[in-house]
């Protein structure tokens, strides 16, 4: 017998990985209307990754099955964190998925999109691989710093779906500086690791300074769409751990359809939120020099630092 | 305003002469060959106060080169080996200009050499030429070391189209259309540098000098505004890059209104402009100016204002003074590098005489450098509109002009900076017709710039510098 909750949290998890166009587009938009342009539809990530589902696939001679592979494997992690990360309802589908299993399936995406990135051959593969894997080493411990500050503040569980619930009933106390302090540090995380500008620039044509998009330039057809269809998700799956476990207000609680009506509303808000956020950083910062995002990174790190002394301390 | 040019035939060593006019202020502005009889001659254009022509007549496949005394020389030397096949004895650098192997620059991509350079961790990265943006097309080779750059090689070339040789023949066809087209969006200036070629001097109406003026000035700030908006895409300063690049479509549809030609194209003609601008016209003109005085200001403003954006621009692809003045770059990129040279100062033409025009100049030789004296030039452009609407008056905008034989210069100040077209005439032909964009000179100061530099801040040092790959291909 499939449960109530059972039943809603696949629906949600589905319902990610079908919105995540969406928030893209979304994204896209704003930024467009903050230069005064009136930019394209919202629609236009949809029809961009159907359309490169339809188009046939070149895959370089000294590509390996590797290189093939490698699409799938993003695909797949990030549909399994979908279904691990609460969106509108407090339940998970994946209970079995914490915040420290969550970080790592971070990091397979990554190191998978890294080895594509070298399959290829090509110099800007290679450059953008290696750049990427400079930033991880100092993204990795400030998420999983921030994360657990969180599971800390939350009671000591880092079980993804049990953290709105405690947090909710915490009350306002939970508005603590360990909390600001860590959805600060896990802000800044989520821009470097959906290269966002200050990091990297998501719509540039400049080959050298690509650093995601440098690894995606020998992939077509398919392998793009999916890669494409990939960082979406990624995007849409950080900022729904930033609304719906940081901020979990709103979220529903139980499977009834009243309370889950009103999850969606208010996490739908709260992801608009996020991507207006989102998208003033990136049409008021310009992109900072390679080796200063370090410096950033560090930044974040020590917030998330600040966060786990401060829950001790205060 | 006369360019005519006084000719001198180097008695002995050309390095000499040429060195002697350098240390007397002049620069080596160009240096080509041509055929002369069944040989062929060397001509070194010099620049400074007035135009020196110097001739050296080459006998044989080769002759002594002069780069090693003039290191400017090096990259015409090279063009002139390409192009005639004789050898600069003593060249200390002899890599492929534009061909590759024969005339077909995308046959043998495979003979660029390489930057030779290695070391541990030393990896060269070739680039291009095809671009993953809407750019022309440029071949470059990195060496670095992890992401600082060792050295940079450019090998251009792609977009040769034989626009020089396409310029001989008649010497009274008018060909304005085709030096137009030597670099798309510095139209006006090649035209009128084409122009200043066929008119030798003879008297051009007042108003239709006026006119040019306001032409090669709107062209001017529209170059600089793109430039500008450039540099903060590159930057990802997105705000500030989409209003620049509406400021520019601002001037280009200005452009259009006044002339039917969103780049100004066709509306030079031999003897003054093809037609007059109305009153409704000026009118506009110093409508649209005067709005985009206070926009270019605030849109510099807001760019300055950033952090993110002048941390990537200060100190970034910096060219030295000194290198500027031994590569004898041109233009705002040497202005933003210590140098005052502005033809438009030096040797006015068209109605430069007549307006106030300051040249900003700095020695800062940044990205940020080279983008404040572009919002300078775009200000005094704009500036220098406004004074020409006012001081015109009433008046014919074209004369006859009759072409004669000899040797005949033009020289203009184009927004990238002092273009030449020299033209050789004999029996009512033109024989040799040299073309000297001013991105050719300004390509090898890029290549310093970047030294040092780490890989991901080379777009933005090459868009502050903004060459032409077409002007330097021709």
């Amino acid at each position: 017998m499939i449960s109530a909750g059972f039943a809603a949290s696949v629906a949600q998890g589905i319902l990610m990985i079908a919105l995540a166009p969406l928030f893209a587009g979304v994204l896209c938009k704003l930024k467009a209307r903050m230069q005064r342009r009136s930019g394209c539809g919202l629609l236009q990530p949809y029809r961009d990754v159907a359309k490169l589902f339809r188009k046939a696939e070149k895959v370089s001679d000294s590509a390996s099955w590797l290189f093939r592979a490698v699409p799938y494997a993003c695909f797949g992690s990030m549909a399994l964190l979908s279904f691990m990360t609460p969106f509108m309802l407090a339940e998970v589908a994946a209970p079995f998925g914490d915040l420290v299993a969550m970080v790592y399936v971070f990091t397979l995406y990554r190191f998978m999109m890294v080895l594509g990135g070298l399959e290829g051959g090509s110099v800007f593969g290679g450059m953008g691989s290696s750049r990427e894997t400079m930033m991880s080493v100092l993204i990795e411990p400030s998420l999983l710093l921030a994360v657990m500050a969180l599971a800390g503040l939350a009671g000591g569980g880092t079980d993804m779906g049990g953290i709105p619930g405690s947090l909710i009933g915490m009350g306002v106390i939970v508005l603590s500086p360990a909390l600001i302090l860590a959805a600060a540090s896990f802000f800044i995380t989520l821009l470097a690791e959906n290269a966002r500008i200050p990091f990297d620039n998501p719509s540039t044509h400049l080959e050298l300074t690509m650093v995601h998009e440098g690894m995606l330039l020998e992939y077509s057809g398919r392998g793009l769409g999916l890669m494409e269809l990939s960082s979406m998700m990624r995007l849409t799956i950080f900022a729904s751990m930033l609304c719906s476990l940081f901020f979990p207000w709103g979220i529903a609680l139980s499977p009834a359809l009243p309370d889950l009506a009103a999850g969606l509303a208010s996490v739908l808000l709260k992801m608009l939120a996020a991507m207006a956020a989102i998208a003033l950083i990136e049409s008021y910062l310009a992109k900072y020099r390679l080796f200063k995002l370090p410096n950033l990174l560090t930044a974040s790190f020590a917030l998330s630092l600040l966060a786990m002394i401060s829950l001790y301390i205060l | 305003m006369v360019l005519g040019g006084s000719a001198v035939t180097a008695r002995g060593s050309l390095a000499a002469e040429v060195s002697e006019r350098i240390a007397g202020g002049m620069g080596l502005a160009c240096l080509y060959a041509r055929r002369d009889g069944g040989g062929h001659a060397l001509e070194a254009i010099m620049a400074g106060d007035g135009i020196e022509r110097i001739t050296l007549p080459v006998d044989g496949g080769s002759f002594e080169s002069i780069s090693p005394a003039v290191p400017c020389a090096s990259i015409y030397e090279r063009e002139v080996f390409e192009e005639f096949g004789l050898r600069p004895e003593g060249h200390p650098d002899m890599r492929p200009l534009r061909s590759r192997s024969g005339w077909g620059p995308l046959e043998g991509a495979s003979a660029i050499p390489g930057n030779g350079i290695s070391g541990d961790g030393v990896f060269e990265i070739p680039v291009g030429p095809i671009h993953a943006g809407v750019i022309g097309p440029g071949h470059f080779r990195f060496s670095v070391a992890g992401e600082p750059v060792l050295a940079m090689r450019a090998y251009l070339g792609y977009s040769r189209r034989g626009v020089e040789k396409a310029m001989e023949g008649p010497a009274g066809a008018d060909r304005a259309f085709l030096a137009e087209r030597a670099s798309g969006d510095n139209s006006v200036a090649h035209a009128l540098a084409y122009l200043q070629t066929v008119e030798q001097g003879s008297e051009i109406p007042l108003r239709a000098r006026y006119i040019r003026t306001i032409y090669a000035e709107l062209e001017r700030a529209c170059c600089h505004l793109g430039t500008i908006s450039g540099i903060a895409t590159d930057a990802a300063l997105a705000v500030p890059a989409a209003r620049g690049a509406a400021l520019r479509e601002t001037v280009l549809r200005l452009n259009e209104r006044i002339s039917g030609s969103r780049m100004l194209r066709g509306a030079l003609a031999v003897g003054g402009v093809s037609r007059d601008l109305s009153a409704e016209s000026m009118w506009d003109i110093e409508n649209t100016v005067m709005k985009l005085e206070f926009d270019v200001l605030d849109l510099f403003k807001v760019i300055a204002k950033s952090p993110s954006f002048m941390d990537r621009a200060e100190s970034t692809g910096r060219l030295s003074c000194e290198d500027a003045e031994a590569l004898r770059a041109v233009g705002p990129v040497a202005r933003a590098s210590g140098s005052g040279y502005d033809v438009r100062k030096r040797r006015p033409y068209a109605a430069y005489g007549d307006i106030a025009l300051n040249v900003p100049s700095c020695r800062g030789g940044d990205v940020y450098a080279r983008l404040s004296i572009r919002k300078e030039e775009a200000m005094e452009s704009l500036s220098a509109v406004t004074q020409c609407l006012n001081q015109m008056r009433e008046g014919p905008v074209r004369a006859r002009v009759e072409t004669e034989d000899g040797f005949h210069v033009g020289v203009v100040e184009s927004p990238r900076g002092e273009a030449l077209h020299c033209a050789h005439i004999s029996g009512g032909v033109v024989t040799r017709y040299k073309i000297r964009d001013a991105s050719f000179p300004n390509w090898p100061a890029l290549e310093r710039a970047v030294m040092g530099n780490i890989v991901p801040d080379f777009p933005l040092v090459n868009k502050s510098f903004d060459l032409s790959y077409s002007g330097n291909d021709l």
